[in-house]
């Protein structure tokens, strides 16, 4: 032991690094053996131990008793995942990757080169077989087959839906088909809008399949159609089957590019994976969104070694070449690059392709979304916050640069909510309340919030102008999009003291059983009004959820009216009715 | 000072010796995949709740683990093929199934928030009230997801970083960098003085 190594404490990360090691692994360390002479670090580890502890000796949670005999009635009924099925279900993937050896270091082809190169020929002939070489189908089904026509339509076209169920499956004479399409950015409107809920219905024809039309908006791009056995705007139901929509430009032989980026940006292939990886594959087989969209390859055990040349980091290694050797790389493909080295744990490299993105597309709201993403990885990786800070008002000139458009703004207000001054705060809480996105659960913030008057209005203008442009019989994102509205306008009523009002709203932010929105808004309302019995459901609504509303919280509100039994009670209730929701596929 | 660290359900547990109990254990399992109804209860009674506290613990919320403990048991009999009781205890098996289940929904979660401003994160991030003190249930619910899963993994479930850092596609730095701050942010919640 050193005088030094006396002298000078381990810092605090080092220490958390010893707590998770033995005693013998410890002594072997510098800073291990600083602790056999010093106490205040030794405390500081076992104070560590000691939260590792506290977290085992936490009480179990009870098993809900309703569990066993709803999982016992779904098996009567044949829901659980058949033992012959094709596609094995996450579970026995699961199963089956814990039965194999453990994962590989992320770097292990770089010490198995020798032994694959050796191996080339028959990876060339494993690769030619390998069904990932097959085009996949446009749409994946479970109860039948699900088709557009034309397959890949002009924006504003109609389509053409098709649904061919499988032999066996008994339906009515009608199903119905909704979605979400993405539309092309355009210049800033009174909402920030880039996607629409479409619908339609499909009728049973004489050979028993259905068919029905829809016409895309002007400015489609891409999106996904589910076929299913409710109407439209109702939002439940199991899909019947899944189609991932992608609209042509000049060649209506193939997707455009623009609409390929937008459903990969957008995760439109989510409940149908591959069928975007086999687009890009065909279609433009060296875009770096190729390699975000295809699924990982499946762990193959003792056959791993065949995947040397399939590798994330192979692919982009090879494709910063490609794309650093040319001036006119689009938007999509640098933030296609950005997110390729997210994905590989390339924070830095990362953070090169997006400050290519910022300096050659600025306009492109692709620029501000990366911009965003860099400084949520910052935060991940726990940089100085000033670091962070300081990158703050470069959101400000990209937001000016692209025309006021924005994009995915969860990420965006919470990066700025966690690094930027209380002015950048406000001044993008009225941009996204302009946006009509304003949204927050009245037990977080939004009460202190909503004392700022323009923000109130903005949203309360952002709000009106949702429910005055779209049209309730729609789809069910049409609806939600209202329910949201109303909610906003309960939540601008109960901050502007006009309780009675902000109940009304919240009558009309219900879509149903399943889906009501507001429910903290009408709680908090019922409350200021004194009605403590009404208040007590949609109190309980949160009851369950520890980081929203803890017991104590509802305790403190309920005052004096606050009974144990009948507040457990409330919270069964709305358990019971979340678990038939759950069954109905919502 | 702490010499070793014992975990309640370490992942590698029950690979020593076949008692009596395996024995049964195994012929559950076996009459389990015939599709006897009775040992697959008896298999739900035993290993149900330690998966749902797996899962309660890392979801953060009760309708989550009972979805993930509904398709870990739904699918039991069919996934019980890839069980090799050699390899371990099926208590244990099951539990990693569960937590590998857990995480596999906190992704879904994760990604249908990007497009839902309303997400319990965001408002988990608003959340500048004064912090009481508080309990280590209720100050784990304060901390990030990635915080609290990497911590629930490393402290409860028995995973080394290495481990960890495969399943959540991080590196092992990464990984022992989240523990940090999640202990930090612990002690602070938790009251501890730094």
């Amino acid at each position: 032991m050193t005088l030094l190594s006396m002298a000078l404490h381990p810092n605090e990360e080092t220490l958390s690094r010893l707590a998770d090691q033995s005693e013998l692994e410890r002594m072997r360390s510098r800073a291990g053996r600083h602790l056999a002479h010093c106490d205040r670090c030794t405390g500081a580890v076992a104070a560590l131990d000691g939260l590792g502890e506290a977290a085992r000796g936490m009480a179990e949670p009870v098993l809900p008793p309703a569990l066993l005999p709803r999982i016992v009635a779904d098996r009567a009924q044949g829901t659980a995942v058949p033992p012959a099925a094709p596609h094995r279900s996450s579970l026995e993937t699961i199963a089956v990757a814990l039965g194999a050896a453990t994962a590989r270091p992320r770097h292990w082809v770089t010490r198995k080169r020798g032994a694959v190169i050796a191996a080339a020929a028959v990876i060339v002939l494993v690769a030619l077989i390998s069904p990932s070489w097959r085009a996949a189908p446009l749409a994946a089904a479970s109860h039948g087959d699900a088709t557009i026509f034309p397959r890949y339509p002009r924006p504003g076209a109609t389509i053409g839906i098709g649904f061919v169920p499988k032999a066996g499956w008994v339906g009515g004479d009608t199903v119905w088909s909704d979605g979400i399409v993405d539309l092309s950015d355009s210049p800033a409107t009174a909402r920030g809008v880039n996607q629409v809920g479409v619908a339609a219905v499909l009728v049973r024809t004489g050979d028993g399949s259905y068919r029905g039309r829809l016409t895309l908006p002007a400015n489609a791009l891409a999106g996904y159609l589910r076929v299913k056995t409710e109407p439209a705007p109702v939002m439940g139901g199991r899909p019947l089957a899944e189609i991932v929509l992608l609209t042509s430009s000049t060649d209506p032989t193939r997707p455009s590019l623009d609409a390929m980026e937008a459903a990969a940006f957008n995760g439109r292939d989510f409940m149908s994976p591959g069928v975007l990886a086999a687009a890009f594959t065909r279609w433009a087989p060296n875009h770096p969104l190729r390699w975000i969209v295809t699924p990982a390859p499946r762990t193959k055990g003792m056959l791993d070694w065949v995947d040397f040349f399939n590798t994330t980091e192979r692919h982009f290694a090879r494709l910063a070449t490609r794309l650093n050797a040319r001036p006119d790389a689009r938007p999509g493909e640098l933030a296609g690059m950005a997110s390729l080295a997210y994905r590989i744990e390339e924070p830095e490299a990362a953070a090169e392709w997006t400050e290519r993105l910022v300096r050659e597309h600025p306009e492109d709201p692709a620029a501000l979304y990366m911009r965003v993403e860099q400084l949520h990885e910052m935060e991940l990786r726990s940089a100085p916050r000033d670091s962070i800070a300081r990158l703050i008002p470069s959101l400000d000139t990209l937001y000016a640069k692209n025309g006021h458009r924005l994009r995915r703004f969860y990420t965006l207000r919470s990066v700025v909510a966690n690094n930027g001054d209380s002015a950048s705060i406000r001044r993008w809480s009225l941009r996204q309340a302009r946006g009509g996105s304003y949204y927050l659960n009245e037990f977080y913030g939004r009460r202190f919030m909503f004392r700022d008057q323009e923000l109130r209005d903005s949203v309360e203008a952002a709000a009106r102008d949702i429910l005055a442009t779209i049209s309730p019989s729609e789809s069910w994102y049409s609806l939600v999009e209202r329910s949201r509205a109303y909610w906003s306008l309960g939540s601008v009523a109960l901050a502007r003291g006009d309780y009675r009002a902000a109940v009304l709203f919240t009558d009309s932010s219900r879509v149903d059983s399943c889906i009501w929105m507001g429910q903290d808004t009408r709680a908090l309302a019922l409350l200021a009004i004194g009605d403590t019995v009404a208040a007590l459901p949609y109190l309980a609504v949160f009851g369950k959820n520890n980081s929203m509303l803890r017991p104590d919280s509802a305790q403190r509100m309920l005052g004096s009216h606050f009974n144990a039994a009948r507040w457990h009670q409330a919270m069964d209730s709305v358990d019971g009715a979340r678990q038939a929701c759950r069954r109905r596929g919502m | 000072m702490t010499a070793s660290r014992q975990h309640p359900l370490p992942p590698n547990a029950g690979q020593h010796g076949m008692n009596d109990r395996a024995s049964d254990e195994r012929e559950l399992v076996t009459r389990t995949m015939r599709g006897d109804e009775r040992a697959f209860t008896a298999l739900y009674a035993a290993h149900a709740p330690a998966a749902y506290g797996a899962a309660y613990r890392l979801c953060g919320n009760a309708p989550d683990a009972e979805d993930v403990t509904q398709e870990l048991f739904l699918a039991l009999p069919a996934s019980l093929t890839a069980y090799d009781p050699s390899r371990g205890a099926l208590g244990p098996w099951l539990r990693r199934v569960a937590v590998r289940l857990a995480l596999m929904r906190m992704r879904s979660v994760r990604r249908r928030r990007e497009v839902d401003a309303g997400s319990v994160a965001e408002l988990l991030a608003r959340d500048d009230r004064a912090l009481e003190r508080l309990s280590i249930e209720a100050a784990l619910a304060r901390l990030s997801d990635e915080q609290r899963t990497v911590f629930l993994l490393k402290e409860v479930e028995g995973y080394e970083h290495r481990q960890i850092a495969s399943m959540l596609e991080i590196s092992v730095a990464n990984s022992e960098v989240r523990l940090f701050r999640a202990r930090q942010s612990l002690r602070i919640l938790l009251g501890g003085s730094r």
